[in-house]
């Protein structure tokens, strides 16, 4: 799995390839913190994002939760339909914002 | 007392050493003898009641000659050979035939005396002057110099005498005519094939015919011939004899029918024989290629006494001499008696001088039987003794022609029986005559031992090898051929007496004798080579003043020098130059003038203060001034034999001979000036002169006919008034006679051999085309026509084809339980099976036979073939075995599933649908070695068995000859497996499912 | 016609045939399918004896061919066979493979038995290639004939020994059409075959042989609709299974999640049911079972027919079904499983073992 990272200003664009999954959530979350101070608005691009589980859910909960906290929000945007019928499956899609 | 005798002793040991010295020292110097004078002290040998010594004395009457008399002619050419006598006195026929047999070793050394042969008669015998008629009538007609052509003129050993009495119109009711005549007269008088032949013989046949007389001919030794006639136990006798004053004092002669001189033949002193130390082959130099016979005494000689040369060994004697033949080996090495006889035979081939080791010729006997060793040594002594072994010796082994076996009688009641083995292809001591019968020296001596000892004995041939196994396991009882003693061999065999004297020889090619290499240019290219001459001329005298060092073989005549020239035994010969053309136009692709190197002047000879020189000389000049001495010329050396006739003089001058006679002495062998022409008449250039001379004198010409050496001695014996023939002008000469002026110029020619240009000439195609098939057609014809040896080959083939079809047939029929016993299930029989196979693949096949034949059967008594089917058979067996299996695995399985599910069982399954197939697969594999074993076979002569390859063995022993029979054994193997393999070839085709289809589809339509 | 009693054939001390029972009625087409190596081939070999059995009986016709004494090659004349590898005469052509064994067995004449296989080869279809050398023709050309020569020796019964296995996909039906044709004749048919449609269509019966026995026998209708024994279900639906040992110690998820993905690849799987498949997995395993489980048997199976995949864990101990404990860490994991699954089964065999069965 892969991240890049785009900031501009107080937006934080983060594109993410691969799977998100118990081996790899981890790492994500990490490097997700350690990007997030003084972010008003998160954009995971999911594009390149090929399947998630629910450990990677929990970390998208996570980020999601400390963006609202902080008056932000979080969008997630060009998800692919395995990813969005996991979305569906828990209830994730009501959520989150999704685009 | 004592004293007295002690030196009386000493005074008789004194003289007797000094003369001892004295004579070593004679022997030591190295006079060569070239003339009667040369005999003086010396020894020389001739037959019991010959005229030879005679005749010397008359000749040379100052020259104290020791004679020596042997019985026959043979015994006279050993004495000098090893020595006991200086010379020997031989008739020239004799002479020309024993020099040819050791041109090594003797040399015509002079000729003295002319001679004519003629048969005795009882004084007042009125068949001499019938006799005498008959002979005339046979020179004028010319047969009588047929005659000489075909018994002195050629050695063909299928020569025969004209079947007179056969001839309708002779009944012999005129009465008998009894002859003796001693046959040891080489080519007069001898033996051909067990018959008695020669030129006396012909001619006294055709006298008995036109005398329509019974002849009745007897044997006898020379010296009891005069004797016999005067007992009047004979009618005639005859025999080289010659016409001589003592003879004729006792009895008379018819008119003589044969020519001829008598000569001194001596023995090359040593080191001077033709070929010096630097031209003769060295045996002893290191790298010298010494072939020897496999398993021969001659063998362990070779090693041991040329440690440096390269030791080839044969497995047969033919395979060696072949090899001496095309220069493969330098020499070859064996019993001298065999190679003389091979040397005689083939022109190539010649012994060296020296004796290389000892033999000893014995007889082989098995090692237990002590008791028959006495026996046979007891008879060997007594045949040695009484006379037996020389008569045998000399009929088998100093004989050009191979004889018969006599008859000896078998015992009537034998107590016994041996089995006798002996090779067959050792000529003359064991061989294959003409009838496929074994025959020679050791045949002979088996049949003579055989009633010494009152056995019956039965003749067995095989190879030399198993010759001694068979001896040591009890097949053969005794070995009677050519064997050695050696000490290895004496371990399992006893050994005789030696008995027969021999030695080991080496046998080369006479190009390693001497050189004879041509690139003879001049004459100083003549030194230290071997060049003819003619005895008695001079013009080796005249050749040393430009080139000493020249060895000169010496002739009687011109003829037999440049014969030797053809055949490669001189390397150039000298002669005048006219005659030189004569014989170049005669051979003009063979021979040419090297050189011309000195002028020679031809004239005629006078004794001095002879009355008619001047008159003759007058006659000479005129004719050269006239020129008819040119036309002359022209006309006689010219290539036009219509324009050489005789001027007849004798007309044109009106001459009547009234002045008296005027005796010509002329040599007439110097063809085109003076020669006998076919009517046995002289004729030539000088006669032609002659002639002239003799008419114009008024004189009758009386012309006698001399040898070239005694043109002078007849001058200054006062027999002639004139001689002449070809004789030059030289100052010595001019010392002892006069000459008329030159009526010839010419010179002193060395003729040579016109090898390498023959090499350069292109042969047109067709022509050397013409010239193989020719010598193909030769070569066929002594293979397989002579003596019927097709029918050799044929029997030979039959064995062939019976071992080869019986043990094929026998081999796959065993096949089958071999491959059974491989795929056995069970491990022991599979082992079994294993093992066989194992065995037989790994063995070779000879070994295989030999291991049946001497072990396994040794002791019974069983058809060779039989063994040898035998043989073949298991080991055919062994690989059919396995093709069978390969085969028979290579058909699939569920092929046979599908037989057994349709109801098959197991044996139908096996014949209908396994075996076809598996045949398809192996046959080609089959085929192979079914031809492979028919090729095998050519091995069974180890055992004992003639087939096709022993056939061609035993023909080549006999020809000689290395292409012909080989190529056309390998050609009837050929041709042999193609027709048996065609069968197989059928087989094939009628298996092939798609060909049987085809044929099947074919027949539909 | 044939009864077959504890039929026993042993391989390398290996039981191929166990005790194998059948009774095959006259006029029947019997199809013989099962795995391989479970003896099917040996069974057909045994009836006309090309194989030996070890044990057992074998009546035809009333007589034990078993029995030393019985003429085999008689009762073989009475069994025409058909083999995998055709096993024509090589040395023969056409018409004569098929007339060599009347004329040397029934003794006909060979005009007579050549005029029969005329016929013959008119019924496969083959009329033309009477003078033909088998290697001449193709595969199924070869194999109606075979048919062919097994007819002309009249037998009542053939046996077919996986008759189209080494054909080529091509040459199957023209085989299958022939053998169509003569089980349409009444004519008395065992075959081993793989080609499951054919033996649905055309056999009065089937025998499903595992396990070195008939493991189920029955009409070829309800056989193929509702087998009744697991392991012929499993057969028939092409089940296959992949097991697996896992313990939460050494579980390395990428490296059984590529299994897993390879082979449910091989099993025709498309990648949505390939993903759903380990996304179902990785929840099962780290989320839901090795929290609670140390060690479990994993065993998956994939119907190629229904593409329907079974996950069927095992592990020891009585518990209770982890799915329904309520920890909240892995409440999204049992929401994606549950979504997922069609059944989700848990049961307690006996009380050593728990068991969970989920269907996808």
């Amino acid at each position: 799995m892969e991240v890049k990272f785009n900031k501009q200003d107080s937006t934080l664009t983060v594109a993410i390839s691969g799977n998100i999954d118990t081996v790899t959530a981890p790492e994500l979350d990490t490097k997700l913190q350690e990007n997030l101070s003084g972010i008003k608005d998160l954009i995971l691009d999911f594009a390149a994002v090929d399947y998630i589980s629910s450990a990677g859910l929990r970390v998208i909960l996570m980020a999601n939760q400390q963006l609202e906290d902080a008056d932000g929000t979080m969008t997630i945007k060009n998800a692919n339909d395995d990813v969005r019928d996991v979305f569906e499956m828990t209830g994730f899609d009501s959520l989150l914002n999704l685009d | 007392m004592k004293q007295f005798l002690l030196i009386l002793f000493a005074a008789a040991l004194i003289p007797a050493m000094v003369s001892c010295s004295k004579s070593k020292k004679e022997g030591s110097k190295s006079v060569r003898i070239s003339t009667l004078q040369d005999l003086h002290g010396k020894k020389a040998a001739s037959t019991t009641g010959s005229a030879f010594q005679e005749s010397a004395e008359k000749a040379a009457p100052k020259v104290k000659i020791t004679p020596l008399y042997f019985n026959d002619n043979t015994l006279c050419v050993q004495a000098v050979l090893s020595g006991k006598a200086d010379a020997v006195f031989l008739d020239e026929p004799m002479a020309q035939l024993w020099i040819a047999r050791h041109p090594d070793e003797l040399y015509i050394a002079g000729v003295y005396t002319k001679d004519e042969y003629s048969f005795a008669t009882r004084k007042k015998s009125p068949l001499t002057a019938r006799i005498s008629r008959v002979i005339e009538q046979l020179e004028k007609s010319g047969e009588l110099e047929k005659f000489k052509q075909k018994w002195c003129g050629s050695t063909d050993p299928n020569r025969k005498l004209e079947k007179w009495t056969h001839k309708k119109d002779f009944n012999g009711s005129a009465g008998v005519l009894t002859y003796a005549t001693d046959f040891t007269q080489e080519p007069m008088a001898f033996t051909l094939k067990g018959q008695y032949v020669g030129m006396d013989i012909e001619v006294i046949a055709r006298v008995a015919y036109e005398l329509n007389m019974k002849l009745e001919i007897t044997s006898m030794n020379f010296g009891s011939l005069l004797e016999a006639l005067l007992s009047q136990k004979v009618d005639a006798v005859g025999g080289s004899m010659s016409i001589t004053p003592t003879r004729q004092e006792k009895v008379d002669f018819v008119k003589s029918y044969y020519q001829g001189g008598q000569t001194i033949v001596a023995r090359y002193p040593e080191n001077s024989a033709p070929g010096g130390k630097t031209e003769k082959l060295d045996l002893s130099k290191p790298g010298t290629r010494i072939g020897v016979p496999e398993g021969a005494a001659a063998m362990t000689v070779g090693e041991k006494k040329y440690p440096k040369g390269k030791i080839i060994y044969f497995n047969s004697l033919t395979e060696g001499y072949l090899a001496v033949q095309t220069k493969k080996i330098d020499a070859f090495l064996f019993d001298r008696n065999s190679m003389e006889y091979v040397a005689r035979s083939n022109p190539v081939l010649t012994l060296l001088n020296e004796k290389i080791a000892d033999e000893f010729i014995v007889i082989g006997l098995p090692k237990k039987n002590a008791e028959l060793c006495k026996e046979v040594n007891a008879f060997i002594k007594k045949y040695r003794s009484d006379g037996t072994y020389d008569d045998m010796f000399k009929r088998w082994c100093l004989t050009n022609s191979l004889p018969a076996v006599p008859d000896i009688p078998r015992p009537a009641k034998p107590t016994r029986k041996f089995i006798v083995g002996t090779e067959g292809l050792n000529p003359p001591m064991s061989f294959f005559d003409a009838r496929n019968n074994l025959s020679g020296f050791d045949i002979e001596f088996t049949r003579r031992l055989a009633l010494y000892l009152n056995a019956e004995i039965e003749l067995k041939n095989m190879t030399y090898p198993a010759l001694l196994s068979s001896l040591e396991t009890g097949k053969i009882d005794m070995l009677i051929s050519n064997l050695n003693a050696t000490p290895e061999r004496s371990e399992n065999v006893l050994f005789s007496d030696c008995y027969v004297d021999s030695s080991i020889a080496a046998l080369v090619h006479i190009d390693n004798c001497r050189s004879n290499q041509s690139g003879i240019k001049k004459v100083t290219d003549l030194t230290g080579r071997q060049v003819g001459s003619n005895v008695g001329g001079n013009l080796h005298t005249l050749a040393d003043k430009f080139a000493p060092g020249i060895n000169y073989v010496y002739f009687t005549d011109n003829h037999s020098a440049v014969q030797a020239l053809l055949t490669n035994k001189v390397a150039a010969v000298l002669l005048d130059e006219p005659i030189a053309r004569n014989f170049v136009s005669r051979h003009p692709d063979k021979l040419e003038i090297a050189s011309i190197f000195v002028d020679d002047n031809y004239g005629f000879a006078m004794p001095k203060n002879s009355r008619l020189k001047e008159r003759a000389s007058a006659v000479v000049d005129k004719m050269q001034k006239e020129g008819t001495l040119d036309d002359l010329k022209k006309r006689w050396c010219g290539s036009d034999p219509a324009k050489k006739v005789l001027t007849d003089w004798a007309k044109k001058f009106n001459s009547s001979g009234k002045n008296g006679k005027l005796r010509a002495a002329l040599a007439p062998y110097y063809e085109p000036l003076c020669y006998m022409d076919a009517d046995g008449k002289p004729t030539g250039y000088e006669i032609d002169i002659i002639n002239r001379i003799a008419a114009e004198l008024d004189m009758k010409l009386e012309f006698i006919s001399i040898v070239g050496g005694a043109r002078m001695e007849m001058i200054a014996s006062g027999k002639a008034d004139l001689s002449g023939g070809s004789m030059s002008i030289t100052p010595e000469r001019m010392e002892k006679v006069d000459f008329l002026p030159p009526h010839y110029k010419g010179g002193v020619t060395i003729l040579a051999r016109k090898e390498q240009i023959l090499k350069a000439e292109k042969v047109p195609f067709h022509q050397a085309v013409k010239k193989t098939l020719a010598e193909l057609k030769k070569s066929f014809e002594r293979t397989f026509v002579r003596e019927k040896r097709w029918y050799l080959v044929l029997q030979g083939l039959k064995i062939t084809v019976i071992i080869t079809l019986l043990s094929a047939i026998a081999g796959t029929l065993l096949a089958f339980p071999v491959w059974l016993l491989r795929t056995a299930k069970n491990k022991f029989l599979c082992f079994c099976g294993q093992t066989f196979i194992s065995l037989m693949q790994g063995t070779p096949i000879l070994v295989l036979l030999m291991v049946l034949y001497y072990l396994v059967f040794a002791s019974v008594d069983i058809n060779a073939v039989v063994v040898a089917i035998i043989g073949f058979s298991l080991n055919f067996a062994a690989y059919a075995g396995e093709m069978l299996r390969t085969g028979i695995d290579s058909v699939p399985k569920g092929q046979r599933e599908a037989a057994l599910a349709l109801g098959f069982n197991r044996c139908q399954t096996f014949f209908k649908v396994v075996l076809p197939q598996a045949m398809r697969q192996i046959l080609p594999v089959y085929r192979g070695e079914f031809i492979n074993m028919l090729k095998t076979t050519s091995i069974v002569g180890y055992i004992a068995i003639q087939d096709l390859t022993k056939a061609s063995d035993i023909i080549r022993s006999r020809t000689y000859e290395a292409f012909f029979p080989l190529i056309a054994t390998a050609l009837i193997y050929f041709v042999t497996a193609w027709f048996l393999a065609g069968f197989l070839v059928w087989l094939d085709n009628r298996l092939d499912p798609a060909k049987r289809r085809s044929k099947k589809m074919e027949s539909e339509k | 016609m044939i009864k077959v009693k504890n039929l026993k054939k042993i391989y390398n001390g290996n039981a191929v045939l166990k005790d194998v029972n059948a009774v095959i009625e006259k006029g029947e087409v019997i199809s013989i399918i099962g795995p391989s190596g479970t003896g099917k081939s040996t069974f057909l070999r045994c009836l006309n004896l090309l194989e030996q059995p070890d044990g057992g009986e074998i009546w035809i016709d009333g007589k034990n061919i078993l029995d030393a004494k019985t003429d085999i090659t008689a009762i073989r004349r009475k069994m025409g066979m058909v083999f995998q590898s055709f096993n024509l005469f090589g040395h023969l052509t056409v018409l004569e493979n098929i007339a060599m064994a009347p004329v040397s067995l029934l003794k006909k004449s060979k005009a007579e038995a050549e005029a029969k296989a005329m016929e013959l080869l008119k019924l496969v279809g083959l009329a033309g290639k009477a003078n033909a050398l088998p290697q001449e023709l193709s595969g199924g050309q070869q194999q109606r004939i075979a048919i062919a020569r097994a007819l002309a020796m009249e037998p009542e019964i053939i046996l077919f020994d996986e008759p189209t296995s080494a054909l080529d996909p091509t040459m199957v039906n023209e085989v299958l059409s022939v053998m169509r044709n003569l089980a349409k004749t009444g004519i008395t048919m065992l075959i081993v075959t793989h080609e499951m449609r054919f033996a649905r269509d055309v056999s009065t019966r089937i025998f499903y042989m595992d396990e070195g026995v008939v493991y189920e026998s029955g009409p070829a209708k309800e056989l193929f609709e509702n087998p009744a024994r697991p392991k012929t279900k499993a057969f028939l639906r092409r089940i296959d299974m992949l097991n697996f040992n896992l313990s939460k110690a050494d579980f390395d998820l990428y490296h059984f999640q590529s299994q897993v993905v390879e082979f449910a690849e091989k099993q025709m799987l498309d990648g949505k049911q390939i993903k759903a498949l380990y996304s179902v997995l990785e929840e099962l395993l780290i989320n839901v079972v090795f929290p609670e489980i140390n060690k479990i048997d994993l065993e998956i199976g994939i119907s190629e027919e229904t593409k329907t995949t079974e996950l069927c864990l095992k592990w020891q101990g009585k518990t209770a079904n982890p799915l329904d404990s309520g920890s909240p860490s892995g409440e999204l994991a049992r929401m994606i499983i549950r979504k997922r699954s069609k059944t989700i089964e848990f049961t307690t065999p006996d009380n050593n073992n728990s068991q969970l069965a989920i269907t996808l």
